[in-house]
């Protein structure tokens, strides 16, 4: 009974935070049939910049976890709009082929950026950023004045966004040459694991529920946050105008553009809501198991999918349902697996991970609409 | 040979095909026809296996064929052509053509990796077959173009000329004219009179353009909603009341 | 078979023998340098995967990303054969070896096709996004299974663990440039002649149009698992040649990042061109082994290569071209013409 309420209280938990991702997947899913492949780094980033920003700015407790909160989710928000202006809007014309390939590419660049900056590297990467940077700023030159190179397949890169991407680009090249010497104080290397400094946030206190079973502060806080941010979604979706307008694009993109919306505008927030969820669970994860690293977002990322996919994939209420599902199906069967089995003493526990993907096959076997979806109908 | 019995078909709560029936003896010539969304396209998915039907049987030559995979339909003998044409764009007109021969060829995984004499033999066979039913279309001088590339008829006449290469028993021809001026829909008319002949074929087609189906069609179905309201020879259902009330509303005379 | 009524193709069989015999001279003379060897042997192997991904993915219109974890069953099958079953170890005299490299390299294509089919089957009528999600899980459990199992192996005097999270290592260096250049030829011959023949014509005809491809008589599902499956087995057969070159397997290298690289190599060759795949997969051996000094950086490019190519150059370097001597000589005569 004992194991029982510990792995109820751990696998919601979990639940919760593969919820957030999950419905980013969805949302953008939705609109744009796009799986974003690159959820899983945001919710990577999202974890590395709240250490950052604990580490470097020393703020009183309450305030502290608020930022660490909310900056992140902010940053992440806008790593979203760039993700969706410069990488998928482009293709959104084009087969769903290429944006999925995109997709992983982004995700390849992230996660393989993170993992390479350290102490020594980062000014490399700086340097680069800043190159590129230099470089759309002179072909641009070069264009207005002397008209050369000619634009011609590669014209239609508004001002806009060429401002945009040198402004970006160089400003985090700026970031990354003056963070040398907080990253070499901090002996930072992406690739490897570092510890997320959650005392600095909270002093852990446990409650006991039964007999030896506690839950953590901490936890209860992870579980409301969580809880909170899923409602304030749900009240989003269902109860403002872009919420409606998020939904009706799901249905008939052109119907929503007919009626005077700029659905551009409402994809480009559907993925900045997305990635801000994705942002939060990345903290809220970190708080939970401190140990971050480049990588970690591959395979939450992957789960996520998963449990959006068993929830029906498009729909809020099946990814929030689909993320609890998946979080206590994975806890209990790591909780229950044998460590030690047989002769041999065999360690069950690893395989215990394969239950995300179990889940996976069933479900695509069996019913592959998910809990939510409609069954599938081809128009022929 | 095809006989639909019964047929009603749902999409959720929407009923497509309400108790359809149709006999088609071999080698006639019937036309199915009605307003936009009156479910006829839907009969020939019904047919050809993409849908099963929620109610009511379908059998060709005394077999029952409701819900079987599309594949093996075909491979029964009933083949169609759609409504906004799918051909492999990428591939030359031959390739389409050829490509739709696949299953009456026997050459094995084995015989074709290596090469062997009657991989090669059946290759030309196929091609030379090809070639002849695209000479029929007159589409032998863009035989090597991407069939992507083509205009408008000329894509159609692929289709059929690739329908055609399947040695149907029948063939469901869905809008065929559909995009053409009326001096290419009636020449399309007479291919399809002289290929019906020719090749033996049951020809079950879906058209709006009145001069083609009336030209070519024994009999005609007229569907509205699903439903059918008149079945009977061109001249009947050009005098028919609830035809004529379908098509262009209550009190209209032609 | 008629060999020689194509012209081409005798120019490209005499050019390769003329090439295998001039490399053999030069690594003998020491020109070439081990060093050098190994990374044409690499090249070699990463075509082979490059264009069995090219089968599934380019030709049929699949969307595997979890090539990799075919690569590495293979890999693990012909080095459990060579190193416990055989084993041979750096003692064992080549003659005598060969025979049973062979057999552990049939065995690897044999159970990454047997693999291959297992999964296929179920999975293949999903649509894209599913399947890309779920083969990129097949890479996660195959690393799963992988960092699981594992043998206790008695090396006559002590016992030793093999497998599990150390990975496999003391695999035999039996992937000499023959042998590599022998498999690679056949490779590309068996997967270019079923592209040429009913079967391919039937998978490009499921990439432009399944609905038609079917309803012209096309088992649609036969055929992905048939693409699938060929395309699987001889991403074991090119595990089998890595793990008998750089002489060691982990779990970790079947994962999501290797798939994408051969992902890389088929998008950037062109999706449904052999000769391009090919020349990707060198092209890309080579770069990378030249960026080796700057380390992670160079995924970082990948990952920036991936999003530039579909932006700018999604056909690929050669689109759907190929090289003249792979193409059969009645469809050259074709496209002359026009």
């Amino acid at each position: 009974m004992e194991t029982f309420l510990s792995q109820l209280i751990f696998g919601i938990q979990r639940g919760t935070v593969y919820a957030l991702i999950a419905l980013g997947y969805t949302m953008v899913y939705g609109v744009v049939r796009l799986i974003n492949f690159a959820y899983g780094e945001v919710f990577m980033l999202g974890a590395f910049i709240s250490f950052f920003l604990i580490q470097m700015l020393q703020l009183p407790p309450v305030l502290n976890i608020i930022m660490a909160l909310l900056v992140p989710m902010a940053l992440c928000s806008i790593l979203g709009l760039a993700m969706d202006s410069l990488a998928y809007k482009p293709l959104r014309s084009k087969p769903r082929l290429a944006a999925l390939i995109t997709a992983i590419g982004v995700s390849f660049f992230l996660s393989n950026l993170v993992s390479y900056i350290g102490a020594e590297s980062v000014r490399t990467v700086s340097v680069l950023f800043i190159i590129t940077a230099l470089v759309v700023v002179l072909f641009t030159l070069s264009q207005k004045l002397f008209n050369f190179p000619k634009v011609t397949r590669y014209g239609g890169i508004s001002m806009v966004k060429r401002v945009v991407v040198v402004g970006s680009l160089g400003l985090l090249g700026f970031v990354f040459w003056i963070a040398k010497p907080a990253l070499a104080e901090l002996r930072w290397k992406g690739s490897s694991f570092t510890a997320f400094p959650v005392d600095k946030l909270f002093t852990v206190v446990k409650y006991p529920v039964f007999g030896s079973v506690y839950i953590t502060n901490v936890q209860i806080i992870i579980i409301i946050v969580s809880v909170a941010l899923m409602v304030g979604l749900s009240i989003l979706v269902n109860r403002t105008m872009l919420g409606m307008a998020m939904r009706a694009s799901k249905n008939n993109k052109e119907a929503v553009s007919l009626m005077g919306i700029n659905v551009n505008s409402v994809i480009a927030f559907t993925f900045a809501i997305g990635t801000a969820l994705a942002g939060a669970a990345g903290v809220l994860s970190a708080v939970t198991y401190p140990r971050i690293t480049a990588f970690m977002g591959i395979q939450p990322g992957l789960k996520a999918f998963i449990a959006a996919v068993l929830g029906g994939i498009g729909s809020i209420e099946g990814a929030m349902v689909g993320g609890i599902i998946m979080g206590l199906a994975e806890q209990f069967a790591i909780g229950l697996a044998p460590s030690s089995f047989g002769p041999n003493n065999i360690d069950f526990t690893p395989l215990a991970e394969g239950v995300s993907f179990a889940i996976l096959i069933i479900v695509l076997l069996l019913r592959p609409q998910g809990i939510f979806g409609e069954p599938p109908q081809d128009k022929v | 040979m095809l006989r639909i019995d019964h047929v009603t078909h749902y999409f959720g709560g929407l009923r497509a095909v309400e108790d359809f029936c149709i006999d088609i003896a071999p080698q006639q010539i019937i036309g199915l026809i009605g307003p936009n969304g009156a479910g006829k396209t839907t009969i020939f998915n019904l047919i050809t296996g993409v849908y099963k039907p929620t109610q009511g049987k379908i059998s060709f030559e005394d077999e029952d064929i409701t819900g079987k995979l599309p594949y093996k339909i075909t491979q029964h003998g009933i083949v169609r052509t759609f409504q906004n044409i799918r051909l492999f764009s990428t591939m030359t007109v031959l390739e389409n053509i050829m490509v739709a021969h696949h299953y009456r060829m026997k050459s094995g995984l084995l015989s074709s990796l290596m090469r062997l004499p009657s991989f090669t033999h059946e290759e030309e066979d196929t091609e030379a077959l090809a070639t002849k039913f695209a000479k029929i279309f007159k589409l032998d001088d863009v035989l090597n173009v991407p069939a992507g590339s083509l205009p408008y008829g000329r894509q159609r006449r692929v289709e059929i000329a690739r329908a055609l290469v399947t040695e149907p028993k029948m063939l469901l021809l869905d809008e065929p004219a559909a995009g053409m001026n009326p001096k290419e829909a009636l020449e399309l008319l007479d291919l399809i009179k002289q290929i019906a002949i020719d090749f033996k074929l049951t020809i079950l087609l879906i058209e709006h353009q009145m001069p083609v189906v009336m030209g070519v069609a024994e009999r005609i179905h007229v569907l509205d909603f699903g439903k059918t309201l008149a079945v009977g020879t061109p001249k009947e259902i050009q005098n028919h009341p609830k035809v004529i009330e379908a098509y262009l509303g209550e009190g209209a005379k032609i | 078979m008629k060999p020689f009524s194509n012209k081409a193709l005798l120019f490209a069989a005499l050019g390769l023998a003329v090439l295998y015999v001039v490399i053999t001279v030069l690594h003998k003379t020491e020109v070439l340098n081990d060093y050098i060897m190994r990374i044409i042997i690499l090249m070699m192997i990463n075509a082979i995967l490059a264009v069995s991904l090219n089968l599934i993915n380019g030709f049929t219109g699949l969307f595997s990303v979890g090539h990799a974890g075919f690569m590495i069953t293979g890999g693990y099958v012909a080095g459990f054969i060579t190193t416990l079953v055989f084993k041979i170890t750096s003692e064992t005299p080549y003659a005598a070896a060969l025979p049973m490299f062979i057999l552990a390299i049939l065995a690897a294509g044999a159970v990454s096709g047997l693999v291959g089919f297992l999964i296929g089957l179920p999975v293949l009528r999903l649509s894209d996004d599913y399947l890309a999600i779920v083969t990129i899980g097949f890479g996660e459990i195959i690393r799963v299974i992988f960092n699981f199992i594992s043998f206790k192996v008695d090396r006559g005097g002590w016992v030793q663990d093999v497998g599990g999270p150390r990975g496999l290592s003391g695999i035999p260096l039996l992937s000499s440039f023959t042998v590599v250049f022998v498999v690679f030829l056949l490779s590309i011959l068996i997967i270019r002649n079923f592209i040429y023949s009913r079967h391919g014509r039937a998978c490009i005809a499921i990439r432009e149009n399944e609905v038609a491809a079917h309803l012209m008589g096309i088992n649609i599902t036969k055929y992905k698992v048939m693409a699938f499956v060929i395309g699987s087995t001889f991403a074991g057969i090119a595990g089998a040649l890595l793990a008998h070159i750089i002489q060691m397997l982990h779990p970790t290298m079947g994962g999501f990042m290797k798939s994408v690289e051969y992902l890389i190599m088929v998008y950037l060759g062109g999706m449904g061109s052999i000769s391009g795949s090919i020349i990707a997969a060198f092209g890309l051996t080579a770069v990378s082994e030249f960026l080796r000094p700057i380390g992670e950086l160079r995924m970082v490019l990948y990952g920036v290569l991936l999003v530039i190519l579909m932006l700018k150059m999604p056909a690929g370097i050669m689109g759907r071209k190929e090289f003249p001597f792979l193409v059969p000589l009645k469809e050259r005569q074709k496209h002359v013409k026009n």
